[in-house]
């Protein structure tokens, strides 16, 4: 027993009872206490709010404030580090010095810092400026101007930001202001990778738990809603730069809270009172005699805790993100079992336990024989072989199910070619499915034995026609298992190849028994899995292929929906924005700024945002003065915007307007919406002009970034679908270039659309030498418009790259069993041992990898660079063709690009260079073909620093940077434009922004074929490695197995490697030559010993037959001289002497016939022997002694062995009477019995005094023995006899610890 | 204390906390389904189940008609094409932790077979209050009408 074990069974045993209850209680009434104490903590609660609602608001207050003095007080040292550079202070002192490394500096510390940096001169002007431009402050800077640092906050369209103004002295005179701004909160919510919503606020309200508002206003002041507490928030002047509002904690929402952490308290405990329970449980469970009812006490055990688990919710209700999120994974399957990937996962490991729990007990305790009462049942046998066949094909189904369910019911992209290493959630899921046909393959396995034992009758393992009608049962039930199925979930060719590997796989295992070989190894388990990805992959492939088809029937059934009723809501959501408390509250104070932004504002929350809808909103008065307007791509639609304001409604009115243009349509939405409030009238006019176009197929146009959490779109599925319209068979839109212009619908996609039963189905056709699968919808029956979603078909490469992905997969579960192997071998007290075919792999693996992972690293990062330089000298090209298109424009005068440009030029410029650009003067944004993104002040109208300072101040004619939004860099082309008189006269630039998707992609590509190739190199390198290692190892490993032989006792040995040349091949022949050496001399050596024996039992004989016969013959002398001398008593006198002649003839009688057992006479009788009914005969002998206890632990149905069952008798008494005599007949003596891979084991176990090593080493020599009576053979002919048998003996003992004997005989063949 | 009784006094304890924990947090506001009224129209009960669902976070009455692939929006929540197992369980985590006061429907429309409803709901979340626009959108599947949009902003 190791260390682990003996501990749990010192807790668990008689004596440790006591412990057990005393944990198990002292859990219980923790549990007890925590309830107690969240009960009285809520009576508590309800008695004293108010104080307790005081003081949590008073802390949170505290927190707020403490936030925002933390964030002033970092801004305020970032500022006077820079004030204090000397860079700062010598460009400042000499306007005339190059101000080039100030941008650097002040860039890199920006940066560093996450703040807008600006440095003005003592005359104000702006030398240096890193970050967004918005606001000005020409006020707080002439105030910091006259010495004074000042803090304070303003709040834009977007950004609310905190600034501080920091004088640069030198030498008592001031040189300047460094103002330094960092973003406290965010007024725009939008929420995606470009522009995350992380005020201040917002992090406070998450982490505190209620609501907390920062109003940085002019005349803020404390709440007057009696539901928040507000404090003061102080500048660094000591003045007030605003109010901060905390909500007053909600009872029921505080409770809530407590109860959480007390929930998490109450888990643990729970956890614990299960860990324990279940410990007892299975240590009880271990110890049950019969295979069946501790298979299926394990089985009901591990369920029960499952279900336990599912029922408290754990661990779902704790950890609710990552893998425990539904939005990855959920099936209403087993009410919860997989009610997300986390919970899978959790219940493919209680069926892998269970499997391999009940697995390991069937192989322990012989899988491969039949009850004996089944043999003479032969129609129940075959009845039963149906059955299991039919079980087979059964699970199968299950199977098939589940892995429908993982795909179909999840959002997890299996198939994803970018995406090469898979994601937490991802890699959990597979790893869950892995285990679930690793379970499969266990289960069909033992199924398939059990069905080759009942056609076989018995464990005859080496008829193989066996294996053959076997393989035909499944071929039926392979192919029934279909027909009455409409939707079989597995295809006929897939039951074919499952029911041939369990086959295959089960003749592979019985091989491996039938060698003597276990079973239950690593290497079996590595096999396993190795297979199980090659099984289910092809499932999982084609479920993931029919859920892209689901997927694009999705799509299609979106594109054919009436937009009318979708647009309507949208623009009707719109217009209810405008009513909202915020809007009137707003437009009653009549603060011109706030006024002005409220346009902005409602756009922003509102559903034309979040879809991304080119729209107009504004607000007017009540006498149709505009006051406040916010366009996205609305300029198409400013006619129908100033219809409406013609003619404004009285109460909420929508007009749809359609424009047909060639084959589009686009339709515009235009709505207005009074705002009243009470009896004051009409306060104002909310106004909003919705567009759509049908090309677009009326989804918004506008980019991702002004999108909150965009929506999965088409384009950015991993199969690029496009989508098209026809018209009586002719192409009108399609919105890619996969269809050339003209296209006709082929001829049998025309005939089966002319069905009017049908409206919709999928065709494959070749388009343009592309072979693609096609989705054709028609808008109604009756129908001549059919829309078309086509998908290139998948071609080698992501084949290619799906297999690598396959391996990846495998090689994350194999490096999961290892760890999980070494930890089990770790727990058990077992050190695993590397072998040196382990070390050999290893070191020959480190060699070939280290040297590719630099090489990955390496190529990685060169692709990455170059990739760089395609885009820079992309961006190079696009800038000096725009830049070109422009100068040429100037014709010469610097002075027309001061002139704006109108929208149809920028558009042209656009067009012609391919790309979006941005136009700057001095370093002012003038145009830009996505004003969108400038107006909501996403971006800033202010040149970039470090690109004024390269191009303007630098001279350089082209200037690449990488830019960050958010957690997005994108790269940017900067290029003077240079006029007549060669001075810049402005800047372009093409940022990459507007292609965030394409690069994306670019990138991802090229990730997932630097990848790919070098898994697939990898993958060649292990198998060589491997291949190698066990050629080199394999001469080593033989060797080392025939030195145990020897080390056993095998005399003749022979390695069995043939043609070994070199160190090996010379150790092996000298192995061999020792070994021969040995077994002469070992020979010599026996018949020396036997030769010596026979003199010994010779002398003893001869020395055992003296002693009788020297009474003897002093008898017969007295009975000679007696009769001779008539001595009157002569009678008497013969009588004695007859007497004692007779004792001692029956004392050479029984040395004879001690020594001829010994001998071997007469000849044993071989016959089948059961093992535990002669055990059972030899106790009974012995346990009439009421002192003596007798522990009897039979296997059920042991194998017979083929025996003397009288001599076997005698060895099983001499040993249970040596044991006996050992305690001095008292005492427990434990018998234990079972089979294991064809042998019958039998140990006995007693706690007698034990024996030293001296005594054992002589311990089978006949003549030896440590009593004072007997001849000392006993031992010598139970060894003999089990020798004989083709057994073996083994004797462990120690001195005061008792004495175990093992005897091992084989089973009957 | 004797050990029989340690058990039954650790029993006791674990069974009155199962009683406490096993409290079904969806036991409704008393918002039914009669109490809001039903509609007439053919889809109308399916509309009336999304009104009380939705007030009672009862997310049963709403995913008995989602069709196979449902649209689902939530306000700072999941975003996606779910199946309707998956969307079950993504509105029962969203209900969690956020009680929606009473649902109606202001606005209840159809076009060419494919109806349509909104309506606003106020909710409480984190302690504070706010509101929500609910978009509701039906499809004919076979002879009955499923969900296959559903949005909470």
């Amino acid at each position: 027993m190791n260390r682990v074990q003996s501990r749990f069974a010192t807790s668990f045993s008689l004596k440790g009872r006591s412990h057990t209850t005393r944990i198990v209680f002292f859990a219980s009434a923790l549990l007890v206490l925590s309830f107690l104490a969240e009960f009285m903590f809520a009576r508590y609660v309800e008695n004293n709010w108010e104080k307790v609602a005081e003081q949590r608001s008073r802390d949170h207050l505290q927190q707020a404030v403490r936030a925002f003095s933390d964030v002033q007080r970092e801004v305020r040292r970032v500022g006077t580090e820079t004030a204090q550079h000397p860079t700062v202070r010598a460009v400042l002192s000499d306007p005339s010095r190059d101000r080039r490394e100030l941008f650097e500096l002040v860039s890199r510390f920006a940066s560093e810092h996450d703040v807008g940096i600006e440095v003005y001169t003592a005359q104000a002007r702006l030398v240096c400026w890193h970050g967004s431009s918005e606001p000005s402050h020409q006020r707080e800077i002439e105030v910091a101007l006259g010495g004074k640092l000042v803090s304070f906050v303003t709040r834009s369209q977007v950004f609310t930001q905190l600034f501080v103004a920091t004088p640069v002295w030198s030498r008592g005179k001031i040189l300047g202001v460094v103002l330094v701004r960092r973003t406290v909160d965010l007024n725009y919510p939008l929420n995606n990778r470009v522009v995350m919503n992380t005020g201040l606020a917002e992090q406070l309200t998450r982490d505190l738990g209620v609501q907390v508002v920062y109003d940085f206003s002019p005349d803020a002041s404390a709440s007057k809603d009696g539901r928040y507490s507000s404090a003061e928030l102080i500048g660094i002047d000591s003045s007030k730069v605003g109010v901060v509002s905390v909500a007053h904690l909600a009872r029921n929402a505080y409770l809530e809270s407590v109860g959480g952490s007390f929930h998490i308290l109450n888990v643990i405990l729970w956890l614990v009172l299960i860990g324990f329970a279940c410990t007892v449980l299975g240590i009880r469970i271990a110890t049950i005699r019969s295979v069946l009812v501790r298979g299926v006490a394990a089985t009901v055990l591990i369920w029960f805790v499952r279900f336990v688990l599912v029922w408290f919710d754990l661990p779902s209700s704790i950890l609710q993100t990552g893998v425990f999120d539904p939005g990855f994974f959920a099936s209403t399957f087993g009410n919860g079992l997989a009610k997300s990937v986390g919970e899978m996962f959790l219940t493919t490991c209680a069926l892998f336990v269970n499997t391999a729990i009940v697995g390991r007990f069937v192989v322990e305790n012989g899988w491969r024989t039949s009850p004996r009462w089944l043999k003479r049942h032969f129609v129940v046998r075959w009845l039963l072989v149906a059955a299991v066949a039919v079980l087979m094909f059964l699970l199968l189904r299950g199977y098939a199910a589940t892995i429908r369910s993982a795909v179909f019911d999840s959002t997890l992209q299996y198939n994803d070619p970018a995406m090469i290493l898979p994601s937490f959630e991802l890699a959990t899921m597979v790893a869950s499915l892995f285990l679930l046909s690793f379970c499969l393959v266990a289960v069909v396995v033992g199924l398939t034995s059990s069905a080759f034992t009942l056609l076989a009758g018995c464990a005859t393992h080496g008829n193989r026609s066996i294996w053959f009608v076997l393989a035909g049962v499944y071929a039926v039930a392979a192919m029934l298992g279909g027909i009455e199925l409409a939707s079989p979930l597995v295809s006929l060719p897939f039951r074919l190849f499952f029911a041939a590997s369990a086959l295959g796989i089960t003749y592979y295992l019985h091989r491996q028994a039938i060698r003597g070989e276990s079973i239950i190894s690593l290497q079996t388990l590595l096999l396993t899995f190795a297979f199980c990805a090659v099984f289910f992959y092809p499932v999982l492939d084609a479920n993931v292929h029919d859920r892209d088809h689901n997927r694009i029937e999705a799509y299609a059934q979106q594109v054919i929906r009436p937009a009318d009723s979708w647009l309507k809501f949208v623009l009707d959501e719109a217009l209810q924005e405008f009513l909202s408390n915020e809007t009137i509250s707003t437009l009653a104070n009549g603060d011109a700024n706030a006024v002005d932004r409220l346009a902005f504002d409602r756009w922003a929350r509102s559903t034309a945002a979040r879809e991304g809808y080119s729209c107009i909103f504004a607000l007017t008065d009540s006498s149709g003065y505009e006051l406040s307007r916010f366009m996205i791509g609305g300029e198409a639609s400013m006619e129908m915007y100033h219809n409406l304001l013609q003619d404004v409604p009285k109460r909420k009115s929508i007009v749809v307007h359609e424009n047909v243009t060639g084959v589009n349509t686009i339709r515009v939405y235009s709505g207005s919406i009074p705002i009243v409030t009470g009896g004051d009238g009409v306060l104002a006019y909310g106004h909003v002009v919705l567009a759509a176009s049908q090309q677009s197929l009326f989804r918004g146009e506008s980019p991702s970034v002004l999108r909150s959490q965009p929506q999965e779109l088409l384009e950015t599925f991993h199969r690029p679908a496009v989508v098209s319209e026809f018209h009586d068979g002719q192409l009108v839109t399609s919105t890619g270039s996969l269809l050339p212009i003209g296209y006709q619908l082929p001829a049998t996609v025309k005939a089966r659309l002319s069905d009017s039963t049908q409206r919709s189905f999928w065709s494959e056709e070749r388009i343009d030498g592309t072979v693609c699968e096609t989705f054709y919808i028609k808008r109604s029956l009756t129908n001549n418009q059919v829309v078309a979603l086509s998908m290139p078909e998948l071609g080698l490469s992501w084949h290619l790259v799906g297999m690598v992905k396959v391996v990846v997969y495998y090689a994350i579960v194999v490096l999961m069993l290892v760890i999980g192997f070494l930890v089990v071998q770790w727990v058990r007290g077992h050190r695993y041992e590397f072998t040196f075919r382990d070390k050999l792999l290893g070191a020959l693996l480190v060699t070939a990898l280290a040297p590719l992972i630099v090489m990955a690293t390496y190529g990685r990062q060169y692709a990455n660079d170059r990739l760089l330089e395609e885009t820079a000298n992309r961006l190079e090209q696009e800038t000096a063709t725009l830049a070109a298109s422009i100068e040429q424009r100037l014709q010469g005068e610097e002075g027309i690009v001061q002139e704006a440009l109108s929208r149809d030029e920028i558009d042209r410029l656009a067009t012609e260079a391919g790309t979006d650009f941005n136009l700057y003067v001095g370093n002012q944004l003038q145009a830009s073909s996505r004003p969108e993104l400038y107006d909501a002040e996403v971006l800033d109208k202010r040149l970039s620093g470090l690109a004024f300072a390269n191009t303007v101040l630098g001279g350089k004619r082209f200037y690449l940077e990488t830019e960050t939004i958010g957690s997005y860099r994108y790269a940017v082309g900067y290029r003077p434009l240079v006029s007549g008189r060669d001075r810049i006269a402005g800047i372009v630039s093409v940022p990459t922004l507007y292609r965030i998707e394409e690069v994306e992609e670019e990138i991802s590509l090229q990730n997932a074929l630097i990848f790919g190739v070098y898994a697939v190199v990898l993958l060649a390198i292990v198998i060589i490695a491997a291949t190698f290692a066990n050629r080199i190892a394999a001469p080593i490993h033989k060797l080392t197995l025939a030195t145990k032989r020897v080390a056993r006792g095998d005399q003749h040995v022979t390695v069995g490697v043939k043609g070994a040349d070199g160190e090996i091949g010379e150790l092996i022949r000298s192995f061999e030559a020792m070994t021969e050496e040995l077994a002469r001399g070992r020979d010599e050596l026996v018949r020396f010993e036997r030769e010596l024996a026979w003199k010994e039992m010779a002398k003893q004989v001869a020395h055992e037959i003296k002693n009788p016969l020297t009474p003897m013959k002093l008898s017969i002398q007295h009975l000679r001289q007696t009769y001779l001398d008539r001595v009157p008593n002569f009678g008497q006198v013969f009588d004695d002497v007859s007497r004692t002649i007779i004792e001692q003839i029956d004392a050479l009688s029984r040395i004879a016939g001690e020594f001829a057992r010994f001998a071997r006479m007469p000849k044993p009788t071989l016959v089948s022997v059961d093992v535990n009914a002669v055990l059972r005969e030899a106790v009974l002998l012995f346990d009439k002694d009421p002192n003596l206890r007798f522990e009897l632990q039979l296997g059920d149905e042991l194998p017979p062995v083929r025996s003397d069952r009288e001599e076997l008798r005698r060895v099983f008494i001499n040993i249970i009477r040596n044991g006996v005599q050992a305690m001095n007949n008292s005492g427990l003596l434990q018998i234990h019995s079972w089979s294991d891979l064809g042998r019958t084991l039998v140990v006995l176990k007693d706690e007698g005094t034990g024996m030293s090593e001296e005594v054992k080493r002589k311990l089978f020599q006949p003549n030896f023995s440590t009593k004072t009576d007997g001849m000392g053979l006993g031992l010598a002919i139970t060894k003999k006899t089990i020798d004989d048998l083709g057994g073996s003996i083994v004797v462990e003992s120690e001195v005061g610890k008792g004495t175990t004997v093992t005897i091992i005989l084989p089973n009957e063949q | 204390m004797k050990i029989r009784s340690r058990i039954v006094l650790s029993l006791l304890a674990v069974f009155a906390h199962v009683l406490a924990a096993s409290g079904n947090p969806a036991l409704g506001q008393g918002i039914t389904r009669d109490s809001l009224g039903g509609s007439k129209s053919e889809y109308g009960a399916i509309l009336d189940d999304v009104e009380v669902g939705i007030s009672t976070s009862n997310v049963g009455l709403l995913a008995k008609h989602f069709a196979p692939q449902v649209g689902i929006n939530l306000r700072g929540d999941e975003n996606g094409t779910f199946s309707s197992n998956q969307a079950y369980y993504v509105l029962m985590k969203f209900f969690r932790t956020r009680k929606f006061a009473r649902l109606q429907f202001s606005t209840v429309g159809a076009s060419d077979s494919n109806p349509y409803a909104t309506g606003g709901v106020e909710f409480m979340y984190k302690g504070a209050k706010a509101r929500a626009q609910v978009y509701v959108a039906l499809m004919i599947e076979g002879r009955k009408h499923v969900i296959t949009q559903l949005s909470i902003y």
